[in-house]
């Protein structure tokens, strides 16, 4: 019993009902109530082989909608209300969810960006926004049109787009049948706009108001500039506007993983979405956009060839949502084949890559960012013997002590950057000119450090209430890593101007190692609590790649770095963060 | 306070302050940066590692400046500039070597400030005044609920080594925030900026980490830097 997006995409095209089979509808409806959809998932088995899940098939709507009425809705486990099912969350007035589908009874199926799903009745969800970032604003006693544009639009005045405009803008995106919000009363002017005290009205996102300019000063807006605009607005900050259609399309693509790598044998479902849940609304939810920048960069169509028809048109699919939709959807697909690689063995060395996903999976495995995001999986007990034994299939994975990355070990495809250079020579550590006689920290327990840091909250509360954690992993790759997973690990944060990665993790052990051993007094005398931040210089210009914003990264070279270390409460040394410094484009002849 | 000020042109002038009672200073407490009275700052900055970002926040129960400037050539200097408040900023610097800037730059609220090697969110009360490749200036305002009305002399903390290699100013406004009205008179007015060549408000992201390289890189800066930056500050079409 398979699944595939395209399947889901024809049944609707043909206007059958069913977005997906039985047993993903079931993980996507009951997923939090593990007793609960263990009792299903065993009662449809006796029922059949072919699961009929009325209550969750539906309308597949794809598209954002708002939590409309002033005492917000519920999100319920189930498409039922009162006792028929539980309350998960209160989602309150405003909240913005991604609707999946309608199904029948008037629920929609949501997921809210943070990874929460459930069912909201359909009657308190809005989803005919006018255009994608808009939200809902309810107009208070005595709110008049040009103080709502002042208080929503008003960092934004400029000349020739004042309060006027954005008045102008939010009479129009408000227009339509019957009473509305804020309307024009007799005249056509900005000053003849009025507002009714209790009405709902949109508020577009100030990126879309600004679009705006020269359509609705003179009134004359036709639909084609109307398409036009809207156009304009989702090109703005697409990836922000559609992630709610990608978080949901992750959770639906790791179900749909699950059925197919389970044969859809109901119970062992129900049991694997158990157990891997919370990675999947956690650690991946939570990364999802540093994740999607490390992703974005590998060939999807290579990688998924042979495995979804017509995925180039799906990919880039006209609709913005739709198109989220279904890249959240492969790579949620994708992600759980190697999660349950991590499950079985440990690592991904073992794994039988046996799933139709398999190339894309074993790609993605060697991504430090996908690491860290299934990394808890490491740590998950009590994992149902039974199931590790129906993925495993029996057999015990070759080498589950020492894990090796999937890549290309190739010399060429490792070092041959490295070997432009001219002024460094190390390949072996004996090479280095200036060994401490005596180290007290060893280039291994500088490797523990860099290893250790990941992810690991410091002691220092800072001013904003965050405690600093460590990341040195954002600029150093893993052992052995390749040219490409070296781009792709310096293209992953797109929130930074620059993310400078080593090519090599031997040559960052060793610049860690002479940081911790020139320091050694003063990283002993470290008290719980407190910081050292210190600069190292190489002897030798390292090589690495540096990205800004994301892009596609150049090749620099650098002597400095910096290294922050924080003695934590239990007295251990936590390296905050180690990073290249100072770097310089290398220049090709 | 001593004070030399000396006008070079309609756009550049320099103030040398000696001396430091009753001025304006920068409190240091592990990372944070107060700036403002003492006891009483106005904004606390959150000196980061560099590869995050800055912390620009505003202090509870601040001591705005008041009063006037009392250079007759340094006001007539000001004349026609949005400058036409909180001129007593300018009589309070702690002491060091200052170039004030009548710059016709617009603040624009972009969605992102740079604010270290990270971008950040644009709070309502930042702007962005220049954002070149090795020269990112933002502007923050005294009232953490509404844009900067910029009609004050502004304060400016060159951070060196913001991203990098790359230079950056943050400027604040020291003196509370203009009227609503007043707003809309500021558009076509020169800002002054208060950009320090020498003194503690001259930050270094890679001053923890270093106390030579800290001082080579302030060196450059009091030689070469301040002076660029103000020229490309003041620069007219």
């Amino acid at each position: 019993m398979g699944f595939t997006y395209e399947q889901d995409v024809e049944k609707d095209a043909q206007g059958e009902t069913s977005p997906s089979t039985g047993n993903e509808s079931a993980l996507r409806s009951r997923r939090s109530k593990r007793g609960q959809a263990r009792d299903i998932q065993r009662q449809l088995q006796d029922e059949g082989a072919t699961p009929d899940l009325d209550d969750v098939e539906g309308r597949v709507i794809n598209k954002p909608g708002i939590v409309a009425p002033e005492d917000g809705a519920n999100l319920r486990d189930a498409p039922r209300p009162g006792d028929g099912s539980t309350v998960e969350s209160h989602m309150p007035f405003g909240t913005r969810v991604f609707v999946g589908q309608e199904v029948p009874g008037g629920w929609y199926e949501v997921t809210h960006v943070d990874g929460r799903q459930g069912y909201i009745a359909a009657n308190r969800v809005k989803t005919d926004l006018p255009e994608p970032g808009a939200r809902l604003h309810r107009i208070g006693s005595g709110e008049s049109a040009i103080g709502i544009a002042e208080g929503e639009y008003g960092q934004l005045v400029r000349p020739g787009q004042d309060l006027r405009f954005y008045v102008n803008v939010l009479e129009y995106v408000n227009r339509g049948e019957g009473d509305r919000g804020i309307y024009r009363a007799g005249g056509d002017d900005w000053e003849d706009t009025r507002t009714r005290a209790g009405y709902l009205i949109w508020l577009p996102s100030p990126t879309f108001a600004q679009t705006l300019e020269g359509i609705v000063d003179d009134g004359s807006i036709t639909n084609g500039a109307w398409a036009r605009a809207k156009e304009v607005a989702s090109d703005v900050a697409e990836f922000a506007l559609g992630i709610g259609g990608a978080v949901a399309g992750v959770l639906h693509g790791a179900a749909a993983c699950l059925a197919d790598i389970l044969l859809g044998i109901a119970d062992l479902v129900a049991l694997a979405w158990d157990v891997l849940e919370s990675i999947f609304t956690g650690s991946i939810i939570a990364d999802i956009k540093a994740l999607w920048a490390a992703l974005s960069t590998l060939d999807w169509q290579a990688l998924v060839e042979g495995w979804i028809d017509g995925f180039v048109a799906k990919w880039n699919h006209e609709d913005i949502f739709e198109k989220w939709h279904f890249r959240g959807w492969v790579v949620g697909y994708v992600l759980m084949e190697v999660a349950l690689a991590f499950l079985s063995f440990g690592a991904v060395t073992g794994a039988k890559w046996v799933g139709k996903a398999a190339k894309a999976a074993k790609a993605i495995a060697a991504l430090p960012r996908v690491q860290s995001v299934l990394k808890p999986i490491k740590t998950l007990k009590n994992v149902p013997d039974e199931l590790l034994k129906a993925l495993k299939g029996g057999k015990k994975p070759k080498t589950p002590d020492k894990p090796e990355l999937p890549r290309d070990r190739s010399p060429d495809s490792e070092r041959s950057p490295e070997h432009e250079r001219a002024p460094e020579s190390d390949s072996d550590q004996t090479h280095e000119t200036h060994p401490p006689k005596s180290p007290r920290f060893t280039q291994r327990e500088a490797d523990d450090l860099m290893l250790s840091s990941e992810g690991r909250p410091g002691v220092t509360v800072k001013k904003n209430g965050d405690r600093p954690v460590g990341h040195s992993g954002d600029h150093v790759p893993p052992e052995g890593a390749s040219v490409d997973e070296v781009k792709a690990l310096a293209m992953s944060r797109s929130h930074k101007l620059n993310t400078t990665v080593y090519m090599d993790r031997a040559h960052a052990k060793r610049d860690l190692s002479k940081i911790l051993n020139d320091n050694a007094d003063a990283l002993d005398a470290l008290k719980p609590g407190q910081k050292l931040k210190l600069q190292g210089n190489s002897d030798n210009y390292r090589r690495g790649y540096n990205s800004v914003q994301g892009a596609e990264p150049d090749l620099v070279e650098w002597r400095d770095t910096f290294a922050v270390f924080e003695r934590l409460d239990d007295d251990t040394l936590h390296l905050v963060t180690f990073s290249p410094i100072d770097f310089l484009p290398v220049v090709k002849n | 306070m001593p004070a030399l000020f000396t006008a070079y042109s309609e756009t550049l002038a320099e103030l040398r302050v000696t001396g430091d009672e009753g001025s304006i200073t920068v409190r240091r407490d592990g990372d944070l940066l107060y700036i403002g009275e003492p006891g009483r700052p106005v904004f606390c900055l959150e000196h980061p590692d560099p590869d995050d970002a800055w912390g620009v926040y505003h202090e509870e129960n601040p001591r705005f400046v008041a009063g006037g400037w009392p250079d007759e050539a340094g006001v007539a200097w000001l004349k026609g500039s949005a400058a036409r408040r909180g001129l007593g900023l300018i009589d309070r610097l702690p002491a060091g070597d200052y170039i004030l800037v009548r710059s016709d730059l617009k603040a624009r609220a972009v969605q992102h400030l740079l604010m270290g090697n990270e971008l950040v969110e644009r709070p309502i009360w930042g702007a962005q005044l220049l954002a070149d490749a090795d020269l990112r200036v933002n502007v923050f305002g005294a009232a953490a609920d509404r844009p900067p009305t910029l009609q004050q002399p502004l304060l400016g903390a060159p951070i060196l080594n913001l991203a990098n290699r790359l230079t950056g100013i943050f400027f604040f406004e020291m003196a509370p925030a203009a009227t609503p009205e007043a707003e809309a008179r500021v558009e076509a007015d020169d800002l002054v900026l208060v950009v320090p060549r020498v003194g503690p408000l001259v930050l270094n992201t890679m001053e923890p980490f270093s106390a030579d390289r800290h001082r080579i890189a302030l060196d450059e800066w009091a030689r070469d830097g301040a002076s660029q930056a103000a020229n490309r500050l003041a620069r007219r079409p």
